[in-house]
C-alpha cells in the first residue's frame, strides 16, 4: 500500500543528483525509484530487492528533497517489503537472536556498572572499534559520573534499516527498563543515537555534543604533542540525524589545538558504511570508502579522523590512511588535570 | 542540554539565490550576517542562467557577483541587452548574463550537438529538430559512449570524449551538463584537447542550477557571512511588531537564533517557503499575509493565482497574518508575492529582489 | 481480403468492436475494423477498470449480475496479461442502511457470485484505512482490469488472424450500395472507400449516429460518468459501497493508481469533461468508507460516456445488459451492438459474431472463450522496467523493448510506470501510433502521478516529434488536471508550469478538442 506521506514528490530529481551510489553506479535506480515510485507498483515489487541492498541510508536524498519526503524510512519499509534473503542479513540476525548484539563483543569494556550518565557503547564499538570506545567511556569517567549497565543490546538500528521491525522490537523491549533508569544517556555511535531518540523517547546525546555542552570543552584540555594534519568525515547519520550542530563542535573542539591543522576535504558523502551495504555489497562499500580515503590522502592529511564506529570500520577497509574514531582520538589528546 | 544560541546582526533564512544575495551585501555593508539554511533550493534546480534587467540595482548585482564567481573560476560576464542562448531542447532562453563556456554566439553556425550514453538531459535528435526550426543555427546529432565513467577516472573519459570529439567535423560541439563539481575546468580541458568551442545548453533540473548554488555559497562564505547549513526555520516569536527570535531546526534538536534583523528568503512552493492547503496558498509557519497578485503567464487562472501567491510586504517588511507590518523582517525573493518564477525564467527578477531587499534592512537597522 | 471489399467492416475500436473483429477474424471471416480515434477512445477508456464479480447489480439488475459472474471467470482464462486478481469487498458505511446486506447475499447467490460475509475486524485487517464505522462487509471476487491493454491485446489477436484493424481512420459516409454497404473511412491521402457485405456498428456512444448514416433508428441514451485518480494504491483489493448503486460507490487499485468512481448523468458524446463539482461529490461520498481519501493526491479526473440501451429508463436505472440489433427492415447487413459493461465484452463480441456469421450464410463456432488473448510471459524479470513493460505487454515485451533503436534505450523514459526510452521507441515503430497520445496509452507513460511532466518530451523523441507537438498533447490533457487542482496536484503543477515555461511551454493553456 502506497503511504501518504510520500504523495509530495514533483519530480524534480534534486535525490538523484545527491545520492552517492548512483553516482558511482549508473545502474543504481536512485533515491526516487526505490523510495517514492516503486512502492506503488504492485505485482513488480520484487524486482527492487537486488537494488534495495544498495542504499547506504544516508539520507542526502532526504536533506535535498523539496517536499521533506521521508525517503530513507520509505526504504527501510521497502526493504520489510520485499527482503532480502542473504547470507549477512541471515548471521546477523541469528547472532542477535543469541547474545542480543549484532556482533560478538571483541572484549569488555571496563567500566562502572552504576551512575548517573548512561554510556551505551552500541555493538561495532565494543565488537570493532573497542579501544576507542574505552579510551572514549574513560574520559567521560573522568570528567563525568559515567557508567555502562549490565545486559544492554543492541539498539536495533541495524534491523530496522533492513526491514527487520519485529526484532528490533524485541531488542528495544530489552533495553526499555536500563534506558528508563538512565538519567542522561550518551553515545559514541550515531546510529545508536538516532535509534535510541526514536524507540524510547528518550533524548540521547552523541559524546561530541555532552563533551561540549555539559562537560565543557575548556575541561578538556586538549593537546597535540606534535604537529598533525587531520581530516575529518563527517558521518551522514551524525549530520542529518542528530544535527550538523555535532560536527561544528568537532570542528571547533580540532581548531582548539594547537599544532593539529584540519584539512579541508573536497569529498563530502557517505563513506558507505551503513544501511548494510558493508555486508550486502561489500564492493560498493569499498568503493564509496576508498573515495574518501583518496580525498583525504590527495588532501595531504596524516589521519582521517570519524566520530562513528560504523564510518571508522568501513573506511579502514579503504586503507591507504589511518582511520581514527573522533572521540578516542580527543580522548588521546585530553590531558588529565585531575 | 540546549545547544548555543547562534547571535547575529542579521539573520537570513534561505540560502537560495535571493537569501544569498542579501546576505552577500549586507556582509558588503559591513554586517555581522548569519545564513540558515536547509539542503533544498530552488536555485540549484534552475537552469543557472540569468536575464538582468536595465535597471540600476541589476548592474549592481551584476557588477558585484560575476568578478566573484570569476575568482571562483566560472567565465561569467554581464552582455549588458539580451542574448539567445539554447536549453537542452534546442529551445531559445533569454539571457543577459553569459559565459564563453556556455553560450553560442553569433559565430557559431555549424553545431554538433552530442549526446552522452547515459546522460539522459540533452537527447541530440530532439533537441537538432528544435534548432532547425530557430534557423540560425545547422544542427546535426551525434552519440558517444565513452566506456569510461568520469566519476570514477576523470582523465580516461576526457581522453575518450576529446577524441571522439575531435572526429566531427563542427567546430562547435553542445555537450550535456557534466556531473561535476568543477564543470569550468572540465570544458576548458576538452576545448584544449579538441581545438574545438565545447558548449553546455541551458538545462533545469541538473548540474548547472547546482553550479550556480555552489558559487553563490562559495561568494558569501568568502565575504565572511557565517553558514548554519542543514537548517530550517521551525517558528519565529513575534512581539508587538518585531520579531525577537527565530526557532531553527538542527537535526533532531532545535536551536534559537537572535537578531536585530531578520531576512525571510524561503522561496515559494518548490522550496518550502510556501505551501499548499487545499486550493491555498499559506506560509507554512502560519506568521505572514500571503496573497496572490495580478500575474500572466499562464492560461489557467488557478495556476496564475498560485503562481503569483506569496507574502505581503509594505516597502520591503513582512505583513503579519494580521496585518500588522512587521518593523524588522524583510522578504527577499520568490517568497514574496509575484515573484514566483525560481526555474529559470525570472532568476534575475528574483536575484534583483534581494539586493534591493537587502537596502531594506539596511533601513531597518 | 480483396482491396477494400472485406466480408465485415466493424466501426469502432472500443472493447466492443476489438472483441468482435477478433472472434470474427478467428471464425474465418474476412474483417476490417475502423477506428475514429485511438483504440479504446470512447467510453472504455475512460472506464473504471473493474472485473466486475457481479455483486453490484445483483439486487436491481440480476440477468447483468449473471453475465458478470461467469465472464469473469472466462476473462481470467483468456487475459491474465491484464488483470490484477486483487478480490474485492463491498463496506457498509456508517450513514448506510444495514439492512441491505439481508437483500444483497441472497441476490448475490441466485446470480451466481460468489458473496461471503466478513466480520468488520477482518475487513479492517484486509484493508486498514477503511472507516472506524463501517457496519458490515462481504468479500467478492472482483478484479482490476486494464481496459487499454486488453484492448490492444484483442486488436493485436484480431491482426494475426488476418484481419485489418485500422485506427484513426473516422468513418465519414455509410450507405447501401449494388447489395453491399459502401463506406468512406478516414481524411486526406489516408481516405478510402470500404465495401463490406456486413457493417457491424460498435460505435458506443456514436452507434446511433452510425445506424442514422444508413437510415436505421438506434436509440441510444448517454450516461455520463466521471472518475477520480489517486496517486497509489489506496487500497489492495476493490472496495465497494453496501448500498443500492449511487455515485462514488467504488474505488479500483489499478497498477500504480487508485480509481475512485463514478457518477452517473445525462451527457452527450461531445466535449465530455469532468467538473470540480463532481470531484468533490465523488471525495464526500468516499470519504465515508474511506476517511483519508481527502488528504489522498488526486492527480487526474476523467469523465466517459457510456452508451446504454435507450429504454426509456435513464442513468442508473437503464439495464447494463447488451442487445445485438438486426437492422433487418431498415437497413439489411447492418448489425449493431450496443449497451453491456467491460467485463462482458467477449460474450457481446461472440453474439455479434453469431449474428454476423449467420448473415454471411456461414458457420465457424466461437473459440473466444477458450483461447487467450495474448500468451502471457510468466518469467519476472530483473529490473523494475522491464518488469512492468512484461506485465504491460505479456509475452510481446522482449520484442519491443530488445529492439533499441537508439543509445538513449536504457534510460528513463516515464518515472512514474517505469517505461524506458527504449520501450517508447519500440512500440513508436507501429503504424498505429501517430501522437503522444497513443504512445501514451500504449506505454503507459504520463499516466503517473506527474502527469508527464517529465516524459512527454521522452515521447515526442521516441515519434520523432518536437515541442509544438509536446504544447498539443498538453493542451489536451489539461482538462483532466483542472477539477484537481488541490493539494499536492497543485503543488505539481505549479512546479511543471515553472519547468516548462523554460522550455517556452505554457502545459495549461488549453486546445480545442
Amino acid at each position: 500500500m502506497t503511504p501518504r506521506a510520500l504523495d509530495g514528490c514533483v519530480k524534480c530529481g534534486a535525490c538523484l543528483r545527491e545520492c552517492p551510489v548512483l553516482r558511482l553506479e549508473g545502474g543504481f535506480p536512485g533515491p526516487r525509484r526505490l523510495a517514492v515510485e516503486g512502492p506503488r507498483f504492485n505485482r513488480e515489487l520484487a524486482s527492487l530487492r537486488g537494488p534495495l541492498e544498495a542504499c547506504t541510508t544516508c539520507a542526502r536524498c532526504e536533506s535535498s528533497c523539496p517536499s521533506r519526503l521521508p525517503l530513507t524510512e520509505a526504504v527501510a519499509r521497502m526493504r520489510a517489503a520485499v527482503p532480502a534473503d542473504s547470507e549477512g542479513r541471515r548471521r546477523m540476525l541469528a547472532m542477535v537472536r543469541s547474545i542480543g548484539r549484532t556482533l560478538a563483543p571483541e572484549g569488555c569494556l571496563d567500566a562502572p556498572r552504576d551512575g548517573r550518565t548512561l554510556f551505551f557503547p552500541g555493538c561495532v564499538g565494543e565488537a570493532r572499534t573497542l579501544a576507542s570506545t574505552q579510551a572514549a567511556v574513560d574520559l567521560l569517567g573522568r570528567l563525568d559520573d559515567v557508567y555502562v549497565p549490565e545486559g544492554w543490546s543492541c539498539c536495533g538500528s541495524p534491523l530496522e534499516r533492513i526491514g527487520e521491525t519485529k526484532e528490533a522490537e524485541r531488542l528495544r523491549a530489552t533495553n526499555a527498563p536500563l534506558l528508563d533508569a538512565a538519567e542522561q544517556v550518551v553515545t559514541a555511535c550515531p546510529g545508536c543515537a538516532v535509534q535510541l531518540r526514536r524507540a524510547h523517547r528518550i533524548e540521547p546525546l552523541h559524546v561530541l555534543e555532552h563533551l561540549y555542552e555539559v562537560v565543557g570543552p575548556r575541561r578538556l584540555h586538549l593537546r597535540s604533542p606534535r604537529p598533525v594534519r587531520v581530516a575529518l568525515h563527517s558521518p551522514c547519520h551524525l549530520v542529518r540525524s542528530i544535527g550538523p550542530h555535532a560536527m561544528d563542535y568537532a570542528r571547533e573542539l580540532l581548531s582548539s589545538v594547537e599544532g593539529l591543522t584540519v584539512v579541508d576535504l573536497d569529498e563530502d558523502e557517505c563513506c558507505g558504511g551503513g544501511g548494510g551495504v558493508a555486508s550486502a555489497r561489500p564492493d560498493l562499500a569499498l568503493r564509496l570508502a576508498r573515495r574518501k580515503t583518496d580525498a583525504a590522502a590527495r588532501a595531504g592529511a596524516e589521519l582521517l579522523l570519524a566520530p562513528c564506529p560504523f564510518c571508522v570500520v568501513n573506511l579502514s577497509r579503504a586503507g591507504g590512511i589511518e582511520i581514527r574514531d573522533l572521540v578516542g582520538f580527543l580522548a588521546s589528546l585530553s590531558e588529565d588535570r585531575s | 542540554m540546549t545547544l548555543p544560541a547562534v547571535e547575529a546582526e542579521v539573520l537570513v533564512v534561505g540560502g537560495g539565490i535571493a537569501g544569498l544575495t542579501a546576505a552577500a551585501r549586507l556582509a558588503l555593508y559591513g554586517r555581522q550576517v548569519a545564513v540558515a539554511s536547509s539542503a533544498v533550493s530552488a536555485t540549484a534546480l534552475s537552469t543557472g542562467r540569468l536575464m538582468l534587467g536595465d535597471e540600476p540595482e541589476a548592474q549592481e548585482w551584476g557588477a558585484f557577483f560575476l568578478p566573484q564567481f570569476r575568482r571562483l573560476g566560472a567565465y561569467y560576464q554581464s552582455a549588458g541587452r539580451p542574448v539567445t542562448a539554447f536549453t537542452n531542447l534546442g529551445t531559445p532562453l533569454k539571457q543577459s548574463v553569459v559565459s564563453p563556456l556556455f553560450d553560442w554566439t553569433a559565430e557559431d553556425r555549424e553545431v554538433a550537438v552530442v549526446g552522452l550514453a547515459g546522460r539522459g538531459d540533452l537527447d541530440p535528435d530532439l533537441a537538432c529538430r528544435e534548432l532547425a526550426r530557430s534557423r540560425r543555427v545547422r544542427a546535426r546529432p551525434y552519440w558517444v559512449s565513452p566506456s569510461a565513467r568520469l566519476e570514477d577516472d576523470r582523465d580516461a573519459f576526457l581522453e575518450e570524449l576529446g577524441t571522439a570529439l575531435k572526429d566531427l567535423g563542427e567546430d562547435a560541439v553542445v555537450l550535456p551538463p557534466l556531473p561535476s563539481k568543477e564543470p569550468y575546468g572540465l570544458l576548458a580541458d576538452l576545448r584544449k584537447r579538441t581545438g574545438k568551442r565545447v558548449l553546455e545548453p541551458a538545462t533545469p533540473l541538473s548540474w548547472p542550477g547546482r553550479r550556480l548554488q555552489a558559487l553563490l555559497e562559495g561568494t558569501a562564505a568568502k565575504l565572511g557571512v557565517r553558514m548554519l547549513s542543514d537548517r530550517r526555520l521551525l517558528s519565529l516569536h513575534i512581539e508587538g511588531r518585531r520579531a525577537v527570535k527565530a526557532i531553527l531546526s538542527s537535526g533532531a534538536r532545535t536551536q534559537t537564533a537572535r537578531f536585530s534583523a531578520l531576512v525571510l528568503a524561503t522561496g515559494a512552493l518548490a522550496s518550502g517557503g510556501l505551501a499548499v492547503r487545499g486550493t491555498e496558498v499559506i506560509d507554512p509557519l502560519g506568521v505572514l499575509r500571503v496573497s496572490a497578485a495580478p500575474a500572466s503567464g499562464v492560461a489557467s487562472p488557478a495556476l496564475r493565482a498560485a503562481l503569483s501567491a506569496g507574502a505581503v510586504a509594505r516597502r520591503g517588511r513582512a505583513v503579519s497574518a494580521t496585518g500588522e507590518t512587521l518593523a524588522n523582517v524583510v522578504v527577499a525573493g520568490s517568497l514574496h508575492r509575484g515573484l514566483s518564477y525560481p526555474l529559470g525564467k525570472g532568476l534575475g527578477d528574483v536575484a534583483v529582489h534581494a539586493w534591493k531587499a537587502a537596502r531594506a534592512v539596511e533601513e531597518v537597522l | 481480403m480483396r482491396g477494400n471489399r472485406p466480408e465485415v467492416l466493424v466501426v469502432g475500436g472500443g472493447a466492443t468492436g476489438a472483441g468482435v473483429a477478433r472472434d470474427l477474424a478467428m471464425r474465418g471471416a474476412q474483417v476490417m475494423l475502423v477506428e475514429a480515434g485511438d483504440f479504446a477512445a470512447g467510453a472504455t477508456g475512460a472506464n473504471h477498470g473493474m472485473l466486475h464479480s457481479g455483486a453490484r447489480y445483483a439486487v436491481k439488475d440480476p440477468a447483468s449480475a449473471r453475465e458478470c459472474a461467469a465472464e469473469g471467470a472466462v476473462l481470467r482464462r483468456i487475459a491474465r496479461f491484464c488483470i490484477e486478481d486483487t478480490g474485492g469487498l463491498f463496506v457498509c458505511a456508517g450513514k448506510d442502511d444495514p439492512a441491505y446486506l439481508d437483500r444483497f447475499l441472497p441476490a448475490c447467490a441466485a446470480a451466481g457470485v460468489e458473496a461471503k460475509e466478513i466480520s468488520v475486524e477482518e475487513a479492517r485487517r484486509l484493508e486498514s484505512c477503511l472507516a472506524s464505522d463501517i457496519k458490515a462487509a462481504v468479500e467478492v471476487p472482483d478484479g482490476s482490469i486494464d481496459p487499454f491493454f486488453l484492448i490492444l491485446g484483442n486488436v493485436a489477436s484480431a491482426r494475426e488472424h488476418g484481419a485489418v484493424v485500422l485506427n484513426h481512420r473516422p468513418l465519414r459516409r455509410l450507405r447501401r450500395k449494388d447489395g453491399r454497404f459502401e463506406a468512406e473511412v478516414g481524411s486526406g491521402r489516408g481516405r478510402r472507400a470500404v465495401r463490406p457485405e456486413v457493417v457491424v456498428n460498435a460505435a458506443g456512444a456514436w452507434a446511433g449516429e452510425v445506424a442514422s448514416m444508413v437510415g436505421a433508428s438506434l436509440p441510444v441514451c448517454v450516461d455520463k460518468g466521471t472518475m477520480v485518480v489517486f496517486n497509489g494504491r489506496l487500497v489492495n483489493r476493490l472496495v465497494n459501497r453496501l448500498r443500492p448503486p449511487a455515485d462514488g460507490d467504488i474505488l479500483v487499485p489499478h497498477r500504480t493508481s487508485t480509481i475512485l468512481g463514478t457518477t452517473s448523468s445525462r451527457g452527450s458524446p461531445h466535449n465530455v469533461r469532468a467538473t470540480a463539482a463532481e470531484v468533490a461529490l465523488l471525495l464526500d461520498e468516499a470519504a465515508a468508507i474511506l476517511p483519508a481519501i481527502r488528504e489522498a493526491r488526486a492527480v487526474r479526473a476523467y469523465a466517459g460516456v457510456r452508451p446504454l440501451l435507450g429504454t426509456g429508463a435513464e442513468g442508473r436505472e437503464a439495464s447494463r445488459t447488451f442487445q445485438v440489433v438486426d437492422h433487418a427492415d431498415e437497413a439489411d447487413g447492418l448489425i449493431s451492438v450496443v449497451g453491456g459493461k467491460l467485463t462482458t465484452y467477449r460474450l457481446m463480441a461472440e453474439k455479434a459474431a453469431d449474428a454476423v456469421m449467420a448473415k454471411l450464410g456461414r458457420g465457424g463456432a466461437c473459440r473466444t472463450a477458450a483461447e487467450e488473448i495474448m500468451p502471457y510471459d510468466g518469467t519476472p524479470a530483473q529490473d523494475l522496467a522491464a518488469e512492468a513493460a512484461r506485465l504491460r505487454h505479456g509475452a510481446r515485451w522482449h520484442e519491443i523493448i530488445g529492439g533499441q533503436v537508439s543509445a538513449l534505450g536504457r534510460q528513463e523514459g516515464c518515472g512514474c510506470e517505469a517505461v524506458t526510452c527504449g520501450e517508447l521507441e519500440g512500440l513508436a515503430a507501429s503504424p498505429d501510433v501517430r501522437d503522444i497520445g497513443d504512445l501514451m496509452r500504449r506505454s503507459r507513460a504520463g499516466m503517473g502521478y506527474c502527469q508527464a511532466g517529465l516524459c512527454a518530451m521522452a515521447m515526442a523523441s521516441a515519434l520523432g516529434q518536437g515541442r509544438r507537438e509536446v504544447q498539443a498533447y498538453y493542451a489536451e490533457r489539461w482538462k483532466g488536471v483542472e477539477p484537481v487542482l488541490y493539494g499536492e496536484q497543485l503543488r505539481q503543477e505549479a512546479f511543471k508550469s515553472n519547468l516548462l515555461r523554460v522550455y517556452g511551454i505554457d502545459h495549461t493553456a488549453e486546445g480545442d478538442r
